[in-house]
């Protein structure tokens, strides 16, 4: 049987960042007034809502969702990844006294499977069912996150989640998590400025090592690896 | 393996979550955290798989909003929206402007897609940039090169090539002084480890 095609049907890149906003400021004029964005495309933006609780317009092919914790960037287009990167740094160097809490780098990415077999076999490995067959029936995977560290990054930590879809897709969803609060670290200034450190050094590798770890997951989902089913 | 028909969340540590369940739409198996909730997928809260852990800590998923707020909108609207288009990328460089001549724009190309790529330099007519990235090019100007494949939701295919510039604000004037503070320490540093 010919190897799984392990080139996503789907992407979705993200960087979330937990702290204090005021959504009421993110609009998408701000962006180009900031120089961050072109004015032809915040002029041109889909904005959804913005109130002084939450914002979530799109502009440029990326999307800003923001309330009072929490901002997230968001495209699906793969080329995007850099000026979502920039959007990012950006921002949080002109919003330099925002507190900023934690940082996470995150690609979600939609593989399916060549055959329903395959899909199986990825279930059957990643969680065995001889364990769940003794407690029920049709045990079969919802999902999976395995968190871990990458040696050489200095990440707080690494979620790899895995979750089956219908017509033998897969997602493999990896988020890189910084805290950038620390004990030792509260100084809101030098928390900003280790989050733009975070996007400018490690976005790069962040990528490669996401798109590596879908690739070794869904490479050994061979058919013959099966085990029993329920 | 099964797929989530429908999924169902429990309070869990008296959270504000109450029950819910969704059916899933057509277009969740591409990317079902995202789309088949507006408000709650997608999200790990330390409740939902922190739960036992001895330091749970939030996270930073794709961001899960969840106002108190009566807003006027209805929980359709908060999708992303897919586009009927498919971009393959096949290959993306940082480029950096060395010169803006006439016509044609030069550039050393570094490769984003796999850096053990050595730095290729390249001509390129200003025609093919964007206009409202123009007249941010000159010397030291970061742009983006995207170079893949797009297909229609119909099948058909092109071929996909777009140039991006970069933008960043200007420095404040804090960082300014707090950079030349660093530029003047480091001297200092110097000057001392070439003395002795």
């Amino acid at each position: 049987m010919a190897p799984t095609v392990v080139e996503p049907r789907r992407q979705s890149l993200s960087i979330v960042a937990l702290g204090d906003f005021n959504p009421s400021i993110f609009h998408p004029l701000w962006f180009s007034a900031n120089r961050l964005m072109p004015e032809e495309e915040t002029e041109n933006a889909d904005v959804t809502i913005i109130q002084k609780q939450i914002a979530i317009f799109s502009m440029g092919e990326i999307q800003l969702q923001v309330d009072e914790s929490r901002l997230g960037l968001t495209t699906i287009e793969p080329s995007k990844g850099p000026i979502l990167r920039d959007l990012a740094i950006g921002t949080f160097s002109i919003l330099e006294h925002t507190p900023l809490k934690a940082i996470g780098l995150n690609l979600d990415m939609a593989f399916v499977m060549e055959s329903e077999e395959a899909w199986h076999a990825l279930g059957h490995r990643l969680v065995p069912k001889h364990d769940w067959v003794q407690i029920f029936d049709k045990p079969g995977m919802q999902q999976v996150i395995v968190e871990g560290k990458r040696p050489d990054c200095e990440a707080d930590r690494v979620h790899v989640r895995v979750q089956p879809s219908r017509d033998w897709g897969v997602l493999v969803a990896v988020n890189q998590h910084y805290q950038l609060e620390t004990k030792e670290r509260v100084d809101v200034r030098e928390c900003n400025r280790e989050g733009i450190r975070v996007l400018q050094d490690d976005w790069v590798s962040f990528m490669a090592f996401a798109r590596d770890a879908a690739n070794k997951l869904l490479q050994s989902a061979t058919p013959s690896e099966k085990e029993a089913h329920a | 393996m099964t797929t989530a028909v429908a999924e169902t969340y429990l309070r869990v540590n008296g959270s504000e979550r109450a029950v819910q369940t969704g059916d899933m739409s057509t277009e969740d198996w591409v990317m079902p955290e995202i789309e088949s909730s507006g408000w709650n997928n997608g999200e790990t809260t330390a409740e939902e798989f922190g739960a036992g852990s001895s330091a749970p800590a939030a996270v930073t998923t794709t961001p899960a909003i969840r106002p108190n707020v009566s807003a006027p909108v209805r929980r359709d609207n908060l999708k992303i929206r897919l586009s009927d288009r498919g971009i393959k990328l096949l290959q993306q460089w940082e480029c950096v402007v060395l010169d803006v001549h006439g016509e044609s724009v030069e550039c050393e190309m570094h490769d984003l897609t796999d850096d053990s790529q050595p730095v290729e330099y390249a001509e390129i007519y200003l025609d093919e940039f964007n206009l409202f990235d123009r007249h941010l090019l000159a010397e030291g100007t970061v742009f983006y090169w995207s170079v893949g494949r797009e297909e229609s939701k119909t099948g058909t295919i092109r071929r996909y090539s777009e140039l991006r510039v970069r933008r960043m604000p200007p420095l404040s004037k804090l960082r300014k002084r707090e950079i030349a503070q660093e530029a003047e320490h480091l001297s200092e540093l110097l000057k001392k480890q070439s003395g002795s």
